[in-house]
């Protein structure tokens, strides 16, 4: 019994990334953070330039959320139902860890600028890298998904050999945010393949009440 | 009083409208959720639509859940969300299933 209800809260709390789409999304969005990082990397003293890019990633970065949900309005509800999962502000545990994470994350960057002036902006793509995995960890955590976890350990240790490496701090953020990417289209592509066979399209009415 | 009759105490006195293993299998859903709806319930209980239908009302009538109606497109929408009691009565009820399974 205890067992059944384990694994009834475990699969709803999968529930975001059961259809492959919270993948493909993340996938998007790091393709567009490496072309953001790529642009900045060829022309870096241009701000105005860069200011605009930078908006037009976000606006971009929206309007795959939007077309995602829609996707997944037509695609997903039917088939498996909707669940809406709780905020990270509800989930006590992981806004506490969020917050730890956080503090650490700019005490370690003001205590790198301190100590190594701009040569600390040659770190980035380490930086980049943990904080990738932090966001790919909780969410392993989170849903017990153990691909996440190897997400994470693969952004570390890429962003860590990037950090070292001859490449500037933007290329190095660029490559790692298209591996990344690249990694998340595939999980997403094999996941979706997997939902859309085992899960066939709910024919009738979604609801009878 | 003995371990063993504490944890059997403790069975005896688990509230019986969530010991039904359909209405707790839901309730263990809305727990770790803000809210879920009708079909994915359906999917996960592997109930009939009718026997949902009953589970629900009786967990709403006991002011465990909340449901909303509501539409999606042309299609209607049922919403189920965990209320503050039907929370503590979840978390009592897993304690005491835990406590006895240990006793």
């Amino acid at each position: 019994m205890e067992k059944k209800l384990n694994t009834s809260q475990k699969r709803a709390l999968q529930y975001w990334f059961v259809d492959g789409l919270a993948e493909l999304t993340g996938g998007v969005m790091c393709i567009i953070l490496a072309i953001y990082f790529g642009i900045i990397s060829l022309m870096p003293d241009s701000g105005w330039a860069t200011t605009i890019l930078f908006v037009i990633v976000f606006g971009l970065a929206f309007i795959t959320r939007w077309l995602i949900q829609r996707i997944r309005q037509r695609y997903t509800y039917p088939r498996t139902g909707y669940v809406a999962p709780k905020s990270g502000w509800e989930d006590r545990r992981q806004m506490i860890i969020s917050i730890v994470f956080t503090l650490l994350l700019l005490l370690a960057m003001i205590y790198l600028i301190l100590t190594r002036g701009e040569g600390a902006l040659e770190l980035t793509p380490m930086i980049g890298g943990v904080i990738l995995a932090f966001i790919f960890s909780m969410a392993g955590l989170e849903t017990k998904l153990i691909r996440f976890i190897y997400l994470a350990i693969f952004c570390l240790l890429l962003g860590a050999v990037l950090a070292f490496s001859s490449l500037s701090n933007f290329w190095g953020a660029a490559i790692l945010s298209l591996s990344t990417s690249l990694v998340l289209f595939a999980y997403g592509i094999i996941t979706r393949r997997a939902y859309l066979r085992q899960m066939p399209m709910n024919v009738e009415a979604p609801d009878e009440r | 009083m003995s371990a063993e009759a504490g944890a059997t105490r403790s069975l005896v006195g688990v509230d019986r409208l969530i010991h039904e293993p359909s209405r707790s299998v839901i309730l263990a859903i809305l727990s770790v959720v803000k809210s879920a709806d009708f079909l994915y319930l359906l999917r996960e209980t592997g109930l009939t639509k009718g026997n949902l239908t009953v589970h629900l009302s009786k967990l709403e009538a006991a002011g465990y859940i909340n449901i909303e109606k509501t539409y999606r497109g042309k299609y209607p929408l049922t919403l189920c969300s965990l209320t503050e009691e039907g929370k503590q009565a979840f978390e009592n009820y897993r304690k005491q299933l835990k406590l006895f399974l240990e006793g």
